[in-house]
């Protein structure tokens, strides 16, 4: 009976640490890798401050504090560089542990080459948002963990605003053409853009985009790998003619083409026009005192008919990848990284919240911002569409910006615009 | 020498040969044979045979981003020569405080690209940059938009880049002037040179060895020509600015055409190589007529 006991004991311990050790994704007490690791961890380069970075600072320190044997080294890029250094270290094998990317087309090469790994089983998988994580899900398998979202918007000056008779933003495409020509008409510069930098092109156009193409059709980039729609129809002339015509009528401000984004924003929060083309990521510098002082607000452009229906933009920022290349050890180190990060009694969790300028789309985490929340619930029961270009392969956005640069100096015409696209589209995709 | 002499001193060369060969000649090779395929950067490819060539020339690419490499060069050589040499004669001159001015011209130098591109963005900005600034002052607003312009910003990115070249191609051109005795502009006067005479018959001929090394640096600046276009046009407005060395990066680098850009690489070396083996030829002969 006593030696039934002392093995009934022995196996209940046995069963117990196990549980405790090599189930990392399920337990609640965390114990360290059983040896020194070093894991690389690369993310884009984002605006500094004079507070403590989260992934620079807080994360390695918090990480090292909780497991000694982990320390993190990181990397900062710019993202055009940052895309191609993730993908040449892949290529490689030298691709780093943990890494930020981005959704669907985007990150669906790396999944198709086998460098990242499954992360189904992520005991925390079920707190993000499911809408969120299936940006990130191929084949029934999650492969990131969704780092919050974002959205474009149009920032707008609200005391100009009401002084031309707006007391609301404007929910119709005629509505917003009689305020930019209102605006104008007071004397003031409608729109800042940065056209110098030409990605910003697409943060008008994708505003634009979402209710001209995707109401009618919300699978429409679906079936442009599929033949059945192109860059070319009538909803994506449409798109650019809208945009385009903005510019034809003087509603964006002088010279825009020599002008950064940076120095847009400069334009927008000294009080010299009245909207800019932004989105919920250019929070800290647009909600920067100016040269003047005025209340805030934000829109999604609608270019909805009057009775037509209204599509905004809401996406997925990007989210963590975990390498498929790395040894035992690393993955089992990066495997208690994430469960310290996304369990919301530690200090990183913590840290991460307060410190992130995406939206969290996390189980019970609201976001502090009035102005973020205010947005959301005002649009709640609309339809969202990501960033179009999360569906195309790389390349396409650029063409877009690219060619329309050349409508804003009157080399090129909306049809330009689609055709290059569609070309490129045609080039990338094969 | 003897033969056995001979093949010690060979052996000694051998080290340096490989590491050129392997990092140098291969690179080179392997570029012209990842234009024939279709590679992306990741996984596996297919050779496509000529297939990237022509799409290079039919889309116009090649054409657009030779061509503006070209006037690019063009004017790094030219403007960023005649600049250099004009600062040169100048701080040649018996001036006070000479020293003074030498180190401020050269200072452009000693910045990095990056926060030169970034202060002339703010030059050339419109509404409030420098220039805008210089014309409100006389009452006008309308200062050009050279950064945002199809005709202008190719070669806006371009004096910068001879801005910021400046002070090296003067110290060069300086030196040089140094090198030409005080007897030999002495007698040039005595046998009726005037000021200009003296530069264009007597300083300019003994200046051409320095001339040389000066218009094939400028030359090197214009056709790797792609700091500046990238932080200040991003090849824009559309393709106006776009060089070869951005096209490649873009084609590479942001549309993932690995393939592509190895075959544009590889013409654009070609085309490179061509121009400066004329360029070499025509400089010594000009040297030798010198």
């Amino acid at each position: 009976m006593k030696k039934k006991l002392l093995s009934l004991l022995v196996a209940a311990t046995m069963i117990g640490s196990m549980a405790g050790t090599t189930t990392v994704f399920a337990g609640e007490d965390l114990e360290d890798v059983s040896e020194p690791v070093t894991l690389s961890l690369m993310v884009t380069t984002r605006p500094s401050t004079d507070n403590k970075d989260f992934y620079l600072d807080l994360l390695p320190e918090l990480v090292h504090e909780k497991f000694p044997n982990i320390t993190i080294e990181v990397e900062q890029l710019p993202t055009d560089q940052y895309k191609q250094t993730v993908r040449l270290k892949f290529a490689s094998g030298e691709g780093p542990d943990l890494f930020t990317w981005w959704a669907k087309k985007q990150s669906e090469d790396l999944v198709n080459a086998g460098y990242v790994r499954d992360l189904s089983d992520f005991s925390e998988l079920n707190k993000f948002n499911s809408d969120i994580t299936s940006a990130y899900t191929f084949d029934d398998k999650v492969y990131g963990l969704p780092l919050g979202t974002s959205f474009l918007t149009t920032w707008y000056n609200k005391d100009m605003f009401k002084e031309v008779g707006y007391d609301n933003p404007p929910t119709n495409w005629d509505e917003f053409v009689d305020v930019c020509k209102k605006l104008k008409e007071a004397g003031h510069t409608p729109i800042t853009c940065g056209d110098n930098s030409s990605y910003v092109i697409q943060f008008a156009m994708y505003q634009i985009g979402a209710s001209e193409i995707y109401a009618e059709n919300p699978d429409f980039d679906k079936q442009l790998y599929t033949g059945e729609t192109h860059f070319t129809d009538d909803c994506w002339v449409d798109t650019v003619s809208k945009l385009q015509y903005l510019y034809d009528n003087g509603y964006v401000v002088d010279d825009s083409l020599g002008l950064s984004q940076d120095q847009s924003r400069q334009l927008f929060i000294d009080g010299e026009a009245a909207m800019i083309f932004d989105g919920s990521f250019g929070y800290t510098q647009l909600t920067t005192e100016g040269k003047t002082d005025f209340e805030r607000g934000m829109f999604c452009v609608p270019s909805n008919d009057p009775d037509g229906k209204f599509v905004y933009n809401w996406t997925s920022a990007n989210a963590l990848f975990t390498s498929n290349n790395s040894d035992e050890l690393h993955q089992q180190a990066c495997d208690l990284v994430m469960q310290y990060w996304f369990d919301e009694q530690s200090p990183l969790f913590e840290a991460w919240v307060n410190n992130t300028t995406d939206i969290i789309a996390f189980d019970g985490v609201s976001d502090s911002r009035d102005m973020i929340n205010e947005y959301l619930d005002r649009y709640k029961d609309d339809q969202s569409i990501d960033n179009l270009n999360n569906a195309w392969p790389e390349g396409v956005s650029d063409e877009m910006c690219t060619v329309f640069q050349e409508v804003i100096t009157g080399d090129a015409t909306a049809e330009d615009v689609c055709q290059a696209m569609q070309d490129k589209f045609d080039e990338l995709a094969e | 020498m003897s033969k056995k002499r001979r093949n010690i001193l060979l052996a000694f060369i051998i080290p340096a040969l490989l590491f050129y060969v392997v990092f140098w000649i291969s690179p080179v090779l392997m570029s012209f044979y990842y234009g024939l395929t279709n590679w992306r950067g990741m996984g596996d490819f297919d050779i496509v045979g000529m297939k990237n060539y022509a799409n290079l020339i039919k889309q116009g690419t090649l054409f657009n981003s030779m061509g503006n490499t070209i006037k690019y060069t063009l004017f790094v050589v030219i403007w960023g020569n005649i600049q250099a040499l004009a600062l040169a004669m100048i701080l040649n001159m018996k001036l006070k405080a000479r020293g003074v001015f030498r180190t401020i011209f050269y200072i452009p130098a000693l910045f990095s690209t990056i926060v030169v591109a970034f202060l002339w963005s703010y030059v050339y900005a419109p509404h409030y940059g420098m220039i805008s600034e210089i014309f409100n002052l006389f009452g006008s607003s309308n200062a050009p938009n050279l950064l945002g312009s199809k005709a202008t910003s190719l070669f806006a990115a371009a004096f910068v880049e001879t801005w910021k070249t400046s002070g090296t191609m003067t110290i060069i051109y300086l030196a040089g002037l140094q090198n030409i005795s005080e007897e030999v502009i002495e007698s040039a006067k005595i046998d009726g040179c005037n000021g200009w005479q003296a530069i264009r018959y007597v300083k300019i001929p003994m200046l051409a060895n320095t001339i040389t090394v000066n218009v094939m640096l400028g030359l090197i600046g214009g056709f790797k020509s792609f700091d500046y276009i990238f932080a200040l046009t991003k090849g824009g407005p559309g393709k106006s600015s776009a060089t070869l060395m951005y096209t490649i990066y873009k084609m590479a680098f942001v549309e993932m055409q690995y393939g592509k850009a190895e075959a544009l690489a590889a013409m654009a070396f070609v085309f490179i190589l061509i121009i400066s083996v004329i360029t070499l030829t025509f400089m010594k002969r000009k040297e030798l007529e010198a």
